[in-house]
């Protein structure tokens, strides 16, 4: 975590201070009070009170939640499952490993909530392979909480039971959204389903289900304990909270910091990660992940939360920031970019599959100098047809990142196409 | 045959769940043989079409053999600002592959992996489980040795 004067420590207050394998030590951080809370409550008050936060996911989408867990709470059905996505592939994106790697307890009581607010028995943490030591951790809470009685049959006696397991996934970008992470669930290949049916009325193996980002979910015992008004004070008043923003690339300290939604871009990389770390000058912000809008320092005042973004047409996406300065290539990044989506696309919808691909050569031919001025249009074209017909988020968003670069940075294109050498 | 035993026992305990059966199968075995996949498919009764789809969809499953050690480094657009060309030339320097390759005594296998979520501390690469981050040129002869030494303890 970056120390700075700005940064909150809400969602963040254990990192670095207990013990995370230690259940004795969230105990005494008041851990486990927000589920003791919520056993003596009806599921449909604990629901009201996620509703009235405000809260919203903090997973790319930036849905209400408490609207998502009303939804499958009046969904009637035999089973119904929570599912943790924990999958974090995002580029530029690492604040959910921090939060598991440091505070799994948070995590697993949360899950325990949504599964009493929704009337589910059944969760699943669907972590992403190369986290060896979140999923260490996350199997040691498990454990200790089944152990000490806050997993299992009859969950501190409320008659309410409850259990949890880990699934991991097997390097897949896209096993990430939340629908190509159910069939992955289920055993087969990630790829995303049509919507609607919505996950609430028919997810995993068909029941309804409740998907949620690490982030948002650890928001949910301190709004239960402390109270959605609390909640509501934080940040702004569509975006209430604090939000975890990674930076990375050419910043003076760079990392994950906790800071109230509404936070500048300015605030983010001058104040708290020290400006740039060269003598160069700031040249582009990527906001959002390998799917976000790589931007101008143009844009270093905009608010830093989902509705200000929206009417702008950004996306706060996972919170990742990348910090270009002046000496950096935006036709590199793009091409790695192009790279990322083209790898990553699951192959089964003909725009992203063929889309991401041609990306790739177009941006290689440019890299190589072997392009000509129609290419640049050639990519805006092919960015329309993605963005308006592929199946999943995926394609729909595969392109903005170079799609963005080229508006801001057409110069530095046009010098690498034929005419410009 | 013995083999066939094993993987009529990891079907049964997965009941149906193809994935996990995949990776167990790898780890056990080393990668995902057509014999083996098409044991599988017998024994479950998922089309073999359907088991070779989902071997071949993930990034970290394998058809093919590969070394005992598998180096991923990462290349998205964080670690590709670091020096993660000079991480590749040492890497061939000391094991004298390049991406996508195998040494001849099967015991490294180098490859690109998507992000691996240590943007702030790249380059990052992995050797099979074990995460290295900040990685120096220079401390690639080291990382590569534990797993040399690793070897030699285990005879
Ligand atoms: C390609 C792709 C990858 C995604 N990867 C993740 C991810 O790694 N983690 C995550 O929480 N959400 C990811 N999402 C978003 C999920 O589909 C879903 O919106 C989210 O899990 C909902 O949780 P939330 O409402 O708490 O944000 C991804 C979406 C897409 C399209």
């Amino acid at each position: 975590m970056i120390d700075s004067p700005l940064a909150l420590r809400n969602i963040t207050r254990n990192i670095d201070k207990i013990d995370p394998e230690s259940i004795e030590e969230y105990l005494k951080t008041d851990g486990y009070e927000a589920l003791k809370k919520t056993l003596t409550m009806k599921p449909k008050e604990i629901v009201s009170i996620i509703r009235d936060s405000g809260l919203r996911g903090r997973g790319g989408a930036g849905y209400p939640t408490g609207l998502k867990w009303y939804f499958a709470a009046n969904t009637q059905s035999d089973a119904k499952y929570v599912i943790c996505n924990a999958d974090e592939g995002e580029p530029g994106t690492f604040k959910d490993r921090i939060l598991m790697e440091g505070d799994p307890f948070s995590l697993i009581e949360a899950l325990t909530i949504a599964g009493y607010a929704i009337g589910s028995n059944k969760g699943y943490i669907y972590i992403r392979d190369e986290y060896r030591l979140s999923i260490r951790r996350l199997q040691n809470a498990i454990e200790k909480a089944q152990q000490s009685g806050y997993l299992g049959l009859n969950i501190l006696g409320s008659g309410f039971d409850f259990d949890l397991e880990i699934s991991i996934g097997a390097g897949s970008y896209v096993c990430g959204e939340e629908t190509a992470l159910f069939e992955s669930l289920e055993g087969k290949r990630g790829e995303p389903r049509i919507k609607p049916p919505y996950p609430t009325e028919s997810g995993l193996f068909g029941k309804p289900t409740v998907i949620n980002n690490v982030e948002t979910l650890v928001n949910i015992p301190l709004i239960v304990n402390r109270g959605a008004d609390w909640f509501k004070e934080i940040g702004t008043e569509c975006s209430p909270g604090t939000k975890i923003f990674t930076l990375s690339g050419d910043v003076a300290r760079p990392g994950a910091i906790e800071l109230p939604l509404g936070t500048t871009l300015r605030e983010l990389i001058y104040e708290v990660a020290g400006g740039i770390s060269s003598e160069e000058k700031l040249k582009m912000i990527q906001l959002g992940g390998a799917a976000g809008h790589c931007l101008s320092p143009d844009y270093l005042d905009i608010s830093l939360d989902f509705d200000s973004l929206a009417v702008k047409g950004l996306s706060l996406g996972s919170g990742a920031i990348l910090v270009l300065d002046e000496s950096r290539s935006i036709i590199k990044t793009a091409y790695s970019l192009a790279k990322f989506f083209c790898h990553e696309s699951c192959g089964q919808c003909t725009p992203c599959r063929e889309g991401t691909l041609q990306q790739k050569e177009i941006l290689g031919r440019i890299l190589s100098k072997k392009s000509s001025e129609k290419d640049l249009e050639l990519l805006e074209r092919l960015s329309v047809s993605m963005v308006q017909t592929s199946l999943c988020p995926l394609g729909q968003t595969a392109s903005l990142g170079i799609s963005s670069a080229i508006k801001h940075f057409k110069e530095e294109f046009l010098s690498y196409s034929e005419r410009g050498i | 045959m013995h083999k066939d035993l094993r993987i009529e026992e990891i079907a049964r305990l997965h009941r149906g769940n193809l994935l996990p059966m995949l990776k167990q199968l790898q780890t056990e075995f080393g990668y995902l043989q057509k014999q083996v996949l098409k044991k599988l498919a017998k024994e479950t009764g998922i089309p073999l079409s359907q088991i070779y789809a989902t071997a071949t969809f993930y990034s970290l499953l394998t058809t093919k053999e590969k070394g005992q050690y598998v180096i991923r480094i990462c290349e998205s657009p964080s670690c590709e600002l670091q020096d993660k060309e000079e991480i590749l030339t040492a890497i061939w320097e000391e094991l004298g592959i390049i991406p996508r390759e195998t040494t001849r005594d099967r015991k490294f296998s180098l490859e690109f992996s998507s992000c691996l979520g240590q943007c702030d501390k790249g380059p990052a690469l992995m050797v099979n489980g074990d995460t290295y981050t900040n990685v120096k040129p220079s401390d690639i002869g080291e990382i590569l040795s534990r797993y040399h030494l690793r070897e030699e303890v285990k005879q």
